[in-house]
């Protein structure tokens, strides 16, 4: 095994040990957004009987929403915990071995992807038994479970930059509300084309999340929709490599300290 | 005046010296901490754009008619809102002081540990009103008017007070038992999960299936029904809203008082 797929596996390892000994971050991750879909779901179902609008049911319609949520909390638990291993020297103690910025990062997304999969078996599970199927068919699932995990992988490493950067989980805990903003104010709860409000319209279209959940929902009530599939995907990759790069860099400060 | 009047009034100046004491001091360690102050103020107004801008598509729904629109009909669950985590936010005041020992210190200082409750209470309705000026200023930017008199207008902040009232009890009862700010999710879930079990996106009579039995057995639905009748000048389910929050508030008295003897018993 190479050098860096060395370091990669072990770090990863330790990363997807740490998330599943610690109930308290997979739990939130996967009941919030369950709840936030039980009540969103029923509350606005009134929204399906919009003329124009896409779905037959608005928990079908809805169904994606709790793989942005799930993936956005799972993201910001690696930023947590990367933070918690600058507070507690062991990113000082790793600086002084061979190691490289990227397998650091890497590895410790493992954490973020394990619970991101935990999430999409559970919120499937979920949402078939409400009867939802995938109007994409089962070949959709695969390409659902992929999206996810990369839409994971962007949030786990966005947030690890702002974790290695701030050197606190305070400081991660407290810009995690940033987050949810960005989720809300986007397509999550109305299409676009149906949204009222204007500056809200602008708003959702600049805001890559609304093309996340584009993707993802895509697959659940439209089918094989090349373009919001390929527009999810690219967004998801481009904020990946933004986050790798973001957190990247800000190792490398606290490696030259 | 006789002597056991003159002792009397002095008790009742005692506690209200301790009560306002207590309230004056966490007034001034939230304004001088804006990560203490902001997000109750903040939060609630980025739920109304989230929900008033973002969800407006559904006053077009088919049943669906409010004066005003769906902005003015999110108003009142905003205010709610508002009232509900600025009462939080004071009862984990307490937990913080229990955490750091300081209300054990305060407990051997006052007469009457009650006047602890009233000094938190107070703070809590410090920041309500606060949270309901900022919601009603950007409420009247964004055009929401109230349809009714004003009578009307202050029935509604009646019911947004009593809420808070009710949250703030709750928010201390429970932090006399968890005694720690890492309690803070045992305070807030129940309330999230009352305020979402309730017509928070569409009126009642346009819930359906689980999500309406709920909302029919939850005290709060009443609040949220009739506090949207006030708002829209036409008053509704109002004799349930004040029985829910006398239910309440009475409910809360007991569940506070219990909690502070079980603290007292640490002291």
């Amino acid at each position: 095994m190479s050098g860096a797929r060395l370091q990669i596996t072990a770090l990863a390892r330790r990363s997807v040990v740490r998330t599943l000994r610690q109930p308290g971050a997979i739990f939130p991750a996967l009941v919030f957004p369950l709840f936030f879909l039980a009540v969103v779901s029923a509350g606005a179902r009134s929204a399906a009987r919009l003329p124009g609008f896409p779905a037959d049911s608005y928990f079908k319609f809805y169904l994606a929403g709790p793989f942005l949520l799930g993936t956005l909390l799972a993201g910001a638990n690696t930023g947590t915990d990367l933070a918690s291993d600058v507070e507690s020297g062991f990113l000082n103690r790793l600086a002084l071995t061979p190691v490289r910025r990227l397998g650091v990062i890497a590895g410790n997304l493992a954490g973020t992807v394990t619970v991101g999969l935990i999430q999409v078996a559970a919120f499937f599970v979920v949402g078939f038994a409400f009867g939802a199927r995938l109007e994409a068919g089962p070949g959709g699932i695969a390409v659902l479970v992929a999206l996810a995990l990369l839409i994971s992988a962007a949030f786990g490493a966005l947030w690890a930059a702002v974790g290695i950067r701030t050197g606190s989980s305070e400081a991660v805990q407290g810009a995690f509300p940033l987050g949810f903003v960005v989720i809300g104010f986007s397509s999550l709860f109305i299409p676009r084309a149906l949204l009222t409000v204007r500056w809200f319209k602008d708003v959702a279209t600049w805001n890559p999340a609304s093309y996340l959940i584009e993707g993802l929902r895509s697959l659940v009530i439209t089918g094989w929709d090349g373009r919001a599939l390929g527009i999810a995907f690219g967004v998801a990759g481009g904020l990946t490599v933004l986050g790798l790069a973001g957190a990247s860099r800000a190792l490398g400060r606290r490696f030259a300290r | 005046m006789n002597e056991t009047t003159i002792h009397h009034r002095m008790n009742a100046r005692t506690y209200w010296r301790g009560a306002l004491a207590v309230a004056g001091r966490t007034l001034r360690t939230t304004f001088r901490n804006p990560a203490l102050l902001m997000p109750p103020l903040v939060a609630p107004l980025i739920f109304f754009a989230v929900i008033g801008a973002g969800l407006g598509a559904l006053g077009k729904a088919p049943g669906f008619d409010f004066p005003g629109g769906y902005t003015s009909f999110s108003f009142v669950f905003i205010l709610l809102n508002s009232a509900s985590f600025a009462a939080v936010f004071a009862g984990l005041a307490l937990a913080q002081d229990l955490e750091t020992g300081f209300s054990r210190r305060l407990m051997l200082a006052v007469g009457r540990r009650s006047a602890l409750v009233v000094g938190y209470a107070l703070t809590a309705v410090v920041r309500v009103s606060m949270g309901i000026a900022a919601v009603f200023a950007v409420g009247t930017a964004v055009g929401v008017r109230p349809h009714g008199s004003a009578w009307d207008v202050i029935w509604l902040l009646a019911v947004v007070f009593g809420f808070g009232l009710a949250v703030a009890l709750w928010a201390i009862g429970m932090s006399f038992r968890t005694r720690s700010v890492q309690g803070a999710p045992a305070v807030q879930i129940p309330v999230l999960m009352a305020m979402f079990f309730a017509p928070t996106f569409a009126p009642l009579a346009l819930l359906s299936g689980w999500l309406h039995g709920a909302a029919r057995w939850n005290p709060v639905s009443y609040l949220f029904e009739s506090g949207r009748g006030f708002l829209a000048g036409n008053p509704a389910d109002v004799g349930l809203a004040i029985a829910s929050i006398a239910g309440l508030l009475s409910l809360l008295t007991v569940w506070v008082a219990t909690g502070l003897r079980r603290a007292e018993r640490t002291v």
